[in-house]
């Protein structure tokens, strides 16, 4: 909002040559000055921010800034509303007809009026307009610089009918403050027609809607250079209807920034007594009614009960009760009762945002001076702060997924239909968002990989391998009714242009991530129903498999592999198939994986076993077997290990390979067996005797054959 | 012949064993193999004037002195070469170590993990936010029943039932009070969203780190010093501050934390060019914040008589892009590795 410093000084006794020494104290007492500009060289304009005022409807007007400047200086205000307020006026003998209907009162507080007549319509006076232009106001005439004239040195929106446009009936016209009806129609001053909803406040005369209330007046009554006789209205409307009501219109005004605060409504008779003598003066306007003042439920008096001692304990540092009471005297809120430390107030008008004894807290800091404050630390007890979960481990978690490769990315938690399709994923489950800025972001995600395949996409054509995840939130929206389930994953993808195979780089990482978090006991198994954008050849599911551990925590393997584990499933991870892959544009080879944060954090286990170190050496061994093509090796390695309680480690060598040596469709698996007993020297009779076992047993259940 | 060909092969044995360096043997190796010249190649020439049975002899007796010889002077080679390499070749520590792909945090989460870490060890809790949350937590339980005016400096997204991506996470003030115990300080770090065309300085969305005091007798002076010890412990000097007035309903007063421009220490310009990050005023207006409201206490069940605290709320993607430099927001969800990789 711009003010001018010539219009402020009129009110308080400032030096506009010291306007940035000003500036600052009013930009740490009440709301920051963005600007201060020298306007065609009479006069000085400062720019000062709106939405620290959004609860000062008062400050949206010259005399508001005037009071508060003067109270922040320490300087006298020229209150002009009382001279208004106690003005005489004459009224004529012989009047116009108008009457004035409130049809709602709870939506119009006020509606004052007058009628003007013998009005002459010219450009208002240079001084006039050189106050608007400062403010930003382009002039008129002088109907209706006056009108904003007045709002801005008060803050009361007003507007100006031409009185023979309005609907006459019998002897009398009327003005009346009603709700839109169905269907009805205005065309506003500037000029386009608006349909009206049926919880907007309109002013009306007998027949038609003369204008939107608070917002802007209609065409149908609009001055024009032939005008004669003019109603004049100052009316004070209900702000919250005010605010919907120019949000849905889109239209905001001066009037709609004043009102949708919630101005005073004790502003709508020195206002109007304050045009009448201006339009007297200026347009030679003269009387031709009286003050048609309407006001159904006079505002009260609000008061309010502070203790010094208690807003000084919040401020947090000692303030005297004069210096207090100065403050308040300046803010225009005066002492009804006095006792020991307490007051009791007597709140203005105009500041409606006072409502409560915490509100004087900020009234009594910001003049005092919030730099006069010494900066100190709270004091309790030191007990340690529990930590949750996920920051216990996700640290962790983010530095092994780094240290493997990994690059961390941040994608939208809204996406659209076409993402989805080109991942070849429903999107008729996910929420949808009523305001979606376009169309790309209209739904809620309820799943991380589209958003991941999106950025793979992006990096293929700067990258020819890279691996990316994101730590973000899936919504499931169990029921419309109820908030969302919010699932958090860690999804990503690698993805390699020359390498043909990318599943076990992945793998690989998901089992380092794993077992850094001593997670052991997982299992990797092929998906019965992958997801659509997988490979169904090339993915897997991730198990824990959870055993229970009470009783005995250091259950014999052999023991373990009896007892029917719990399991859990943590995710999964595949290859994209091909069409994906394309829908993409990539060329090579990816592969995804994706696994819930949750079940990852809860199943850490809050201590890693122990193992004693063997005071005797282990035996290793290296077993060449071959198996059918169609084996899975860690069938016959879980195998392996389970045939002896001697076999401590079960490794495989290398990678299997085929040899038509061996068949069709037969592979060589090779294993590294370390043989250990923790009691004594395992000799060689001792080995041969278990690997006999293992042999017998592959034999037999896989027809396995041992290679020499 | 016979005689010949064991000469030359005794001959060439012994006079490689002296060779002291690569060229002497090369010129060695030409003496007798080359192709053109060489001793041995020449016996070879005359091979097809000899009877057969001498053929038969020689032809076979060449070819081992042949191969012989190579082996030796190989042998030779790669003994000389070794000398050669061990002694007097260059070890070059220029070269470039063995390569690990090492991956990177998002610089969000590094500020984030940063911010955390800090408020930590004052003794704050962390919550984690819902990223989709209702009225009551993101407008109402804040002192701001719906209708409320001041519901428009939230540039509110919607979901078809109602329901709000959060527009910050001060939604977890109410939970937060009706949770703990105080005296208790909580920070709320989490991805927010409002509905803002995008642009290099705007997102719709972003990351907030949302703190709350709450104890007995607290004030203005807790709060400052708390924000002002978090941000000289942030960014490792010290600050000048300033404090103005500012509105939101969830606090009272309402102020808004400024401190000394990080990048040109609070003078406005650097070198003599006006500072861009402060916009040449040597303020940044950092951290919106203030005392709780005593509705707001209420509404969490708490005793607003026997309970204050202060809240505030700052932005993780300004405190990241004031300690990079970053000049596009967009950057930050754009997933390019070019711009990832840096950090």
């Amino acid at each position: 909002m711009k003010l001018s410093l010539n219009w402020i000084g009129q009110f308080v006794d400032i030096d506009k040559r010291k306007a940035e020494e000003l500036a600052q104290r009013v930009s740490v007492s009440l709301t920051e000055v963005e600007k201060i500009e020298n306007f065609r060289g009479v006069d000085v304009v400062m720019e000062i921010e709106n939405k620290a005022l959004t609860h000062r409807p008062d400050c949206f007007s010259h005399i508001g800034i005037a009071r508060e400047i003067a109270c922040i200086e320490r300087l006298n205000f020229k209150n002009p509303l009382e001279k208004l307020n106690k003005k005489k006026l004459t009224f004529p003998k012989k009047t116009l007809p108008l009457q004035v209907t409130l049809k709602e009162d709870n939506l119009c507080k006020r509606y004052t009026a007058v009628i003007l007549k013998d009005i002459h319509i010219n450009p208002s006076p240079l001084w006039l307009q050189e106050r608007l232009l400062a403010c930003g106001v382009k002039p008129i005439n002088n109907v209706v610089d006056v009108t904003n004239f007045v709002m801005l040195e008060l803050g009361q929106p007003l507007h100006a009918f031409d009185y023979e446009k309005i609907k006459e009936k019998g002897n009398t016209r009327e003005i009346i403050v009603r709700l839109a009806r169905r269907n009805e129609r205005i065309t506003t001053l500037d000029g386009i027609q608006r349909e009206l909803k049926k919880d907007m406040i309109v002013i009306a005369d007998l027949e038609k809607a003369i204008g939107i209330a608070g917002i802007m007046g209609g065409a149908n009554t609009e001055i024009s250079e032939d005008t004669k006789t003019i109603v004049i209205e100052s009316a004070n409307f209900n702000e919250y209807s005010i605010r919907r009501t120019g949000k849905i219109t889109g239209l905001h005004t001066e009037a709609t920034l004043r009102f949708e605060k919630g101005q005073d409504p004790n502003l709508t008779y020195p206002a109007i007594v304050y045009v009448i003598q201006l339009l007297e003066k200026y347009a030679k306007a003269k009387l031709v009614s009286s003050i048609i003042d309407i006001y159904p439920q006079k505002t009260k008096q609000k008061s309010v009960v502070i203790n010094t001692q208690k807003i000084t304990r919040r401020i947090g540092t000692e303030i005297k009760d004069t210096e207090i009471k100065k403050i308040l005297k300046r803010l225009e809120f005066e002492i009804v009762e006095e006792k020991d430390d307490q007051l009791k107030l007597a709140v203005p008008s105009f500041r409606n945002d006072i409502e409560i004894e915490e509100d004087f807290v900020e009234e009594i800091a910001r003049i005092y001076g919030y730099d006069k404050i010494t900066p100190q630390l709270p004091t309790r007890a030191i007990n340690p702060v529990t930590e949750d979960l996920e920051r216990k481990n996700s640290n962790n978690i983010l530095s092994i997924l780094s240290f493997l490769g990994l690059h961390e990315i941040y994608s939208y938690s809204f996406v659209s239909e076409y993402l989805y399709r080109k991942a070849q994923l429903d999107h008729q489950k996910m929420l949808t968002i009523k305001n979606p800025i376009s169309p790309e972001l209209r739904y809620v995600r309820d799943s991380i990989i589209p958003s991941v395949l999106e950025k793979a996409e992006v990096n293929c054509r700067n990258f020819e391998e890279f691996g990316i995840f994101e730590i973000g939130k899936e919504i499931h929206s169990l029921s419309l009714k109820k908030l969302p389930e919010e699932k958090k994953k860690i999804s990503g993808i690698y993805y390699s242009k020359n390498q043909n195979e990318t599943f076990y780089k992945v793998k690989g990482i998901v089992e380092t991530l794993l077992n850094h978090l001593d997670i052991t006991n997982y299992q990797f198994v092929l998906q019965e129903n992958p997801q659509p954008f997988l490979d169904p050849n090339k993915s897997a599911q991730i198990k824990l498999l959870i055993y229970n551990t009470t009783g005995n925590l250091y259950k014999s393997k052999v023991q373990m592999a009896k007892e029917k584990p719990t399991e859990i499933i943590l995710g999964y991870l595949g290859n994209l198939n091909k069409e994906v892959r394309n829908n993409f544009s990539m060329n090579g080879c990816a592969t995804v994986f994706d696994l819930d944060f949750e079940s990852l954090l809860v199943n850490i286990p809050e201590k890693n076993r122990y193992h004693p170190l063997s005071r005797y050496p282990s035996l290793f061994e290296d077993l060449s077997f071959i198996v059918s093509g169609n084996l899975p090796v860690e069938t016959l390695r879980q195998k392996i290990d389970e045939v002896d309680e001697q076999i401590s480690n079960v490794t495989l060598k290398e990678r299997p390979f085929y040899s038509v040596k061996f068949g069709n469709n037969k592979k060589s698996v090779t294993f590294t067996i370390e043989y250990r007993n923790s009691k004594k020297t395992l000799n060689n009779t001792e080995t041969q005797f278990i690997r006999h076992k293992i042999i017998q047993t592959l034999k037999k259940e896989y027809q396995a054959q041992i290679r020499e | 012949m016979k005689n010949e060909i064991d000469n030359i092969y005794n001959q060439a044995i012994s006079v490689i064993e002296k060779i002291t360096n690569g060229e002497a043997l090369e010129a060695l190796r030409v003496e007798y193999m080359g192709r053109k010249q060489g001793k041995l190649t020449l016996l070879m020439k005359n091979i097809p004037d000899l009877s057969i049975a001498e053929k038969r002899e020689i032809g076979p007796l060449i070819n081992k002195v042949k191969n012989a010889l190579t082996i030796a002077f190989d042998k030779k080679e790669k003994t000389l070469g070794q000398i050669t390499n061990s002694e007097n070749s260059f070890f070059d520590i220029t070269l470039p170590g063995e390569k690990f792909n090492i991956g990177t945090l998002h610089p969000i989460t590094q500020v984030r993990l940063q911010v955390e870490k800090i408020f930590q060890k004052m003794g704050f809790e962390i919550l984690n936010p819902n990223e989709i949350d209702d009225d009551y937590h993101v407008f109402t339980s804040l002192n701001l029943p719906p209708q409320h005016p001041a519901r428009d400096m939230w540039d509110t997204f919607w979901t078809e039932n109602d329901l709000i991506p959060i527009t910050h996470t001060s939604s977890m003030q109410n939970r937060a009070m009706k949770e703990k115990t105080p005296p208790f300080g909580v920070i709320v770090p989490g991805r927010c969203f409002r509905h803002e065309a995008t642009d290099a300085h705007h997102e719709h969305t972003f990351y907030q780190v949302e703190g709350l005091y709450i104890g007995e007798n607290i004030n203005l002076s807790h709060l400052i010093g708390t924000i002002l010890t978090f941000l000289q412990e942030y960014f490792q000097k010290e600050l000048r501050y300033k404090i103005q007035p500012s509105y939101f309903p969830f606090v009272e007063p309402g102020l808004e934390f400024l401190v000394s421009c990080v990048m040109c220490d609070g003078k406005g310009e650097k070198d003599k060019i006006p500072c861009s990050t402060c916009g040449h005023s040597g303020w940044l207006e950092l951290i919106p914040c203030g005392l709780t409201h005593p509705k707001v206490i209420e509404m969490a069940g708490l005793d607003p008589k026997k309970y204050s605290g202060f809240a505030w709320g700052m932005g993780l993607d300004r405190l990241v892009m004031l300690k990079y430099g970053i000049e596009d927001i967009r950057h930050f969800h754009a997933g390019d590795l070019r711009f990832l990789k840096q950090f």
